[in-house]
Order: C-alpha cells, then structure tokens, then sequence
C-alpha cells in the first residue's frame, strides 16, 4: 500500500494485504508457475479474467463425522445408502481424471486446489491425487476436521508438496463444538492439529461456520481474540439452509451479521469468502473465486450449492466456467453472499433441488434443470 | 422495453430502459436500495464548509430555497417529474475558477472531503480508496465520457456556486456504456447531467450515510460521467458493510463482455448557480 496523497490510497498492480504480499514473495522461490499464474491473473483480470479456487471434493465425500449443519450428506454414500439402498452409481472421477483436469486448470491459468469431502484425509489413495493435481504448479490446501492430522499426518502433507491446512472449529467451547459435530474429543484434536500444523511449517487457517447471531456472542469474541493471539487467520462461513440445515432457516445469517463480520476484519485477520483479496473488492465469487468440483465430475459454482454448470468430464473446464460467468445469478457483481443471504435465489436453488430429487436422488442438479433455467448475459 | 417519449422514469425514478440499453433488468427487483437520507440543507451545508471548502456566505436557507426550485421546475416536465420519486441526495459544489487535472482534483481534494466527512460521522468504520491496474494514482487519467454532459457542470462552476440534486438510483442496473448512451435522449441538456467525480462526492460529504443501509445492500454508486484512461475500468463508491470505500475496478465480465450488474447504478445530476 503506498501512500501517495493525504489519503492512503492502495493502489498498484494489485492491491495486496500484508500477507498476501509476504505470500506471494514465497510462491516465487518455492512454486514459480504458480507464482507466474498469480502474475498474470493480475495482469489480466482486468480483462475479466479469472483464476477461481478448485474444490475437490473426492472420495464420495466419505466422511468420518455426522455434523448439526454439513450440507454435504446427500452425496455421501451413508446417506445414499439408506435412500437408495445402493451408493452413488455415476462414474466418478479417478486419478487420470483429476491429473487431466490439473493440466487444464493450469492452462486455464488456476492456481489453487482445496481438497475436501467429507474428510479428504480419510481417502486412502490421497498421496496419488495430490501428485494428480500437482503441488508445484498449483497451491494444495486440505479442508479437514483435524481428528486424524496429527504431527506425523502435517508432516507427511508437508514433505509431498502440501501448502496450507484449513481446519474447521465451531465453536471456541469445547462442549459445543463437539455437539456441533457429534463427536466427543473432537475439539481437542483440533487444537493438536494447530500445533502439528505449525510444526510441519504449513500455512494454517481455522475456519468455522456462524449461525445467526454468533458474530455477536462472548464465544465468538474469546475466539477471534484466541486467533489474533496465536496468529492464525479465521475464515468464516454462514451457515446456509442447505443440505442437513435445509430445515433450519433460524440458522440464516441477516446483513446485521455479516456488517459486524466486515467490521470485525478491521480489527482481525478474519476473512469469509466474500472478503476483499488478490486485489478485488469484497464480492459474491460464485464461478470467478470458486468452485466446487464433484466426485462425478460436476462443476458447482459454490461450495453451498446443489446446482452445477457443467460436467468437466464431458466438457472442458474452460467451457463450464465461461458458461458459468455468463449465468444472470453468477457471473455479474454482486455483493451478498446468494446462498447465505438472498431469499429469492434460495428459494430459485432450494425449489430446483426439491423438483429434481423427485426424479433423482442423485446431486447436483444438471445445469439444463437448474442454472440453465436462467438468462444469460 | 419502454420506448415512449413522455414520461421517461417509472416510480421509484429509475429510467425506464429503450431499445438499445443494457439493463440487468428492464423492471428492477429493487433488491439493491438506498434509504432517503433525511435531508437537513443546514447540516449538509456545515459538512461543505467544514470537508470541502464551500464559502460560508452560502446560506442554508438559500441552498434549500435553490434546490426546492429546481425540484419543482424538474416536475413541471412530465418527461423527468417521476425522477423525483426517486432517492435524492441535495449537494453543493464550491466554485472552482482553474482548470486542474480532473484525477488530481478527485484524488487530492474530493477523495479526502468524502474520507474526513465519513470518518467524522463513522469513527468507528473505514473509508479507503483502491486502484485496480498500473495507476497509483488518477492523475492524468480521467477525462469525461462523451455525450455525459458533464462538461456543462464544470463550466457551471467557474461562475458559481453549484447546488443541485444527486439521483443516486435513476440509471440503476445500467452497464456503463448505456449509462452514457441514454443521456442523449434526455431533456435539459445544460443542466441536467450524467453523475461523475465531483457531484457524487459532494453528496457523499453532505451526506456520509448515505450508503449505510442495516437492513438491505446498498447499490454501487457509477461515477460513469468521467472515464479512465483505461476503458476496462470504471470508477465508483460503493458500501463494504456499513465502510465506505471508492474503487477503481474492472468493468469486465468476462473478456469482450462488459459487466451488466443489478447492484451498479449510474446516476443523474440536476443542479443550477448561485453566482
């Protein structure tokens, strides 16, 4: 940030957080394609150009936890098995798949890949995707619950190329977050897992979901002054009424919450997804920041939606995303989160999957029953 | 869309798009909304004294007599009268006798009216500017867009005081270039212009909270009457939260295509001289 008038105006190629620049000074020795997909990412994102995240979930999205508010059990095969009888039936994506689509994101100019699930670190083959994937030519940063990412597992994920660990707490109080995720002496595995995390020299955040109100509460403020004291970045979600909380419309966040989130990043390093970062203003990212890429193949533009706008397996990832950026509800500026805040697309999103679960167990909903229904710009 | 030549707004003072426009929606959702600041002309007055240099033998009754005026005058014309009905922001501009560099003059003087005002009602909040691209700073990159008009508005100043009506809202969901374009079909050509740098400020430092909005989002405020030097970008103030922030940023959707979004919203000025 450079101060160049009475006012602080940041300003520049790009404009960067403190971190992000220390990050990026980094990239440059250790990943240097990735460091040249961030170069020109801000190079051309002024063109409208975009380098969205990559959200794998794999593994069926098996999961060794059951929690209050996961949006993810309908495509997990616990679930599928009780409605269905049978898990999911698709063709999923394999290895070949995911080092296919690493060689098109990479021409597409993306540098991050977030694996998840369910619990990613529960798939046993997971060295062979992340070698899939490339941990040099992109950043690999694993979403888990931190029950089994013990000093030996951070180390592990470090050595074959590993970048960041993203671990979920949801709640500062040990009993609650261990109600939040039915699993008693989850939280104090969590706190472990910090600890190997910094010891393996991972870049770590904690992230945790808010439910209307939490913003507000002394559990929220012990939290976020906990991060500040041991210098660990906090990434929010909202709850969505999606998925296992699709019935708990008193878990929506209002504006009232999400003003006091953005006031509290003055103060804190906490970020949602729609924080200001690589230089954009804070924003919905649906396709241009995110996307979530489903074990069948299927591109959801938001890692709390059930609606896709391609298949990478039938088409290229190019294809889908520009398809996306065109979509009236995705691509153009907008600045609340669609599926956590506006009534009228959850309603839209929530009706589609509702119609299309009477044909179907199987999620997401293909764009032609979905997004398709939308104009285009 | 609507092609008649009377009445050109709809109810709420937002321009009824016509063939050739780009609009996110030809009738909005009004998803997107500003509250109607209360308008005391005394304390928006105190404000341009104080943040923005505005003589002190200006006279609250004067500003509200004059822009009273120019309301009524505006609602005599059944082409624009529903403008009205729209939110409006009153302003006043110093005059301004030199000519200086449009960047400059935005970035050194109006930048830092609108962040001192902010900051004087909202201590607890932030206001900061930030550039998109090469530019560190905007001088020597703004001119203004043709066909917006606002070449009658710095004229105006070198005679006088400038008081006037900023209709945040009247071109909302318009892309930029449709933003400009639809100027020329509208009346009062010399004083009624596209909304760029200077007017928009000025209402902002009258009026800080005008963005703040706890129960809905507020829209992105266009200054679409100046244009950068690099045509991919577009200026404008916008809300993060209840902080204010000005951004230089892309207007690009996806390469080739400009944005048309439903929360940008172009604005229209109507304003006349104290001299």
């Amino acid at each position: 940030m450079k101060t160049l008038t009475t006012l602080p105006i940041e300003g520049g190629t790009v404009v960067l957080r403190s971190d992000e620049s220390r990050k990026r000074q980094d990239q440059s020795k250790k990943r240097p394609r990735v460091h040249e997909k961030i170069q020109a990412f801000h190079r051309n994102s002024l063109d409208g150009v975009i380098s969205p995240i990559l959200r794998l979930k794999i593994n069926r999205s098996l999961c060794n936890f059951k929690c209050e508010h996961c949006c993810e059990e309908p495509y997990m095969s616990r679930d599928l098995k009780v409605r269905t009888g049978d898990i999911d039936p698709r063709k999923q994506m394999d290895i070949g798949d995911y080092a296919e689509l690493s060689r098109q994101a990479d021409e597409y100019g993306i540098f991050r890949f977030v694996l998840t699930g369910g619990e990613a670190l529960i798939m046993k083959n997971l060295d062979e995707l992340i070698a899939a994937v490339d941990p040099y030519k992109h950043l690999v940063i694993l979403d888990t619950n931190g029950w089994t990412f013990d000093e030996e597992r951070a180390k592990w994920f470090a050595d074959i190329g590993g970048y960041k660990a993203q671990i979920s707490l949801d709640s500062f109080v040990e009993s609650e977050h261990d109600a939040w995720r039915n699993k008693p002496g989850s939280y104090k595995r969590v706190m472990s897992a910090i600890r190997a995390s910094k010891r393996a020299g991972l870049e770590l955040l904690l992230s945790t979901c808010i439910v209307k109100d939490r913003v507000f509460s002394q559990e929220f403020s012990d939290f976020t002054n906990y991060c500040k004291d041991n210098d660990v970045p906090l990434y929010v979600t909202l709850a969505k009424p999606v998925g296992s909380a699709r019935e708990h419309a008193e878990w929506v966040v209002t504006k009232h919450d999400v003003d006091r989130l953005k006031a509290l990043e003055d103060e804190f390093e906490i970020f949602t997804h729609m924080s200001p970062s690589y230089g954009h203003p804070g924003k919905c990212i649906t396709v241009k920041g995110i996307n979530t890429v489903n074990h069948d193949g299927e591109i959801v533009p938001c890692p709390y939606m059930d609606l896709s706008i391609g298949n990478i397996m039938h088409e290229p990832l190019g294809v889908v995303l520009d398809r996306g950026m065109k979509n009236k509800w995705l691509g153009p500026y907008r600045d609340e989160c669609i599926i956590g805040e506006n009534m009228e697309f959850i309603t839209f999103h929530n009706d589609a999957v509702a119609d299309h679960l009477k044909e179907t167990p199987y999620l997401p909903v293909p764009y032609e029953k979905g997004f398709g229904l939308n104009e285009s710009v | 869309m609507n092609t008649t030549t009377g009445n050109l707004f709809d109810e709420h003072g937002r321009r009824l798009p016509f063939e050739g426009m780009r609009a996110f929606n030809s009738v909005s959702r009004r998803y997107y909304r500003l509250n109607q600041p209360d308008i005391r002309f005394e304390t928006v007055l105190r404000r341009m004294n104080k943040h923005a240099g505005v003589a002190e033998s200006i006279s609250a009754q004067q500003f509200e007599s004059t822009c009273f005026n120019l309301m009524n005058k505006a609602k005599e014309d059944v082409s624009i009268r529903d403008i009205c009905k729209g939110v409006h922001v009153p302003f006043i501009c110093p005059k301004f006798v030199d000519d200086v560099d449009l960047g400059d003059e935005f970035e050194q003087q109006w930048l830092v009216a609108v962040e001192s005002s902010f900051a004087a009602m909202f201590p607890q909040y932030h206001f900061k500017s930030a550039l998109q691209g090469e530019s560190t700073s905007l001088r020597g990159t703004l001119t203004l867009a043709e066909g917006a008009r606002y070449e009658n508005f710095l004229r105006a100043r070198r005679q006088g005081v400038i008081v006037g009506w900023y209709f945040p809202t009247a071109l909302q969901e318009y892309d930029t270039a449709s933003q400009r374009g639809q100027m020329r079909t509208l009346p009062l050509p010399e004083t009624l212009v596209l909304s760029g740098g200077f007017d928009v400020a000025a209402a902002l430092v009258g009026s800080p909270d005008l963005l703040i909005n706890r129960e809905a989002y507020p829209p992105v405020l266009c200054l679409s009457a100046f244009e950068h030097t690099d045509k991919r970008l577009m200026m404008c103030f916008k809300a993060y939260g209840l902080s204010l922030e000005f951004w230089l940023l892309s207007q690009m959707l996806v390469p080739g295509i400009t944005q048309v979004s439903e929360q940008w919203a172009g604005g229209l000025t109507l304003f006349t001289v104290i001299r």
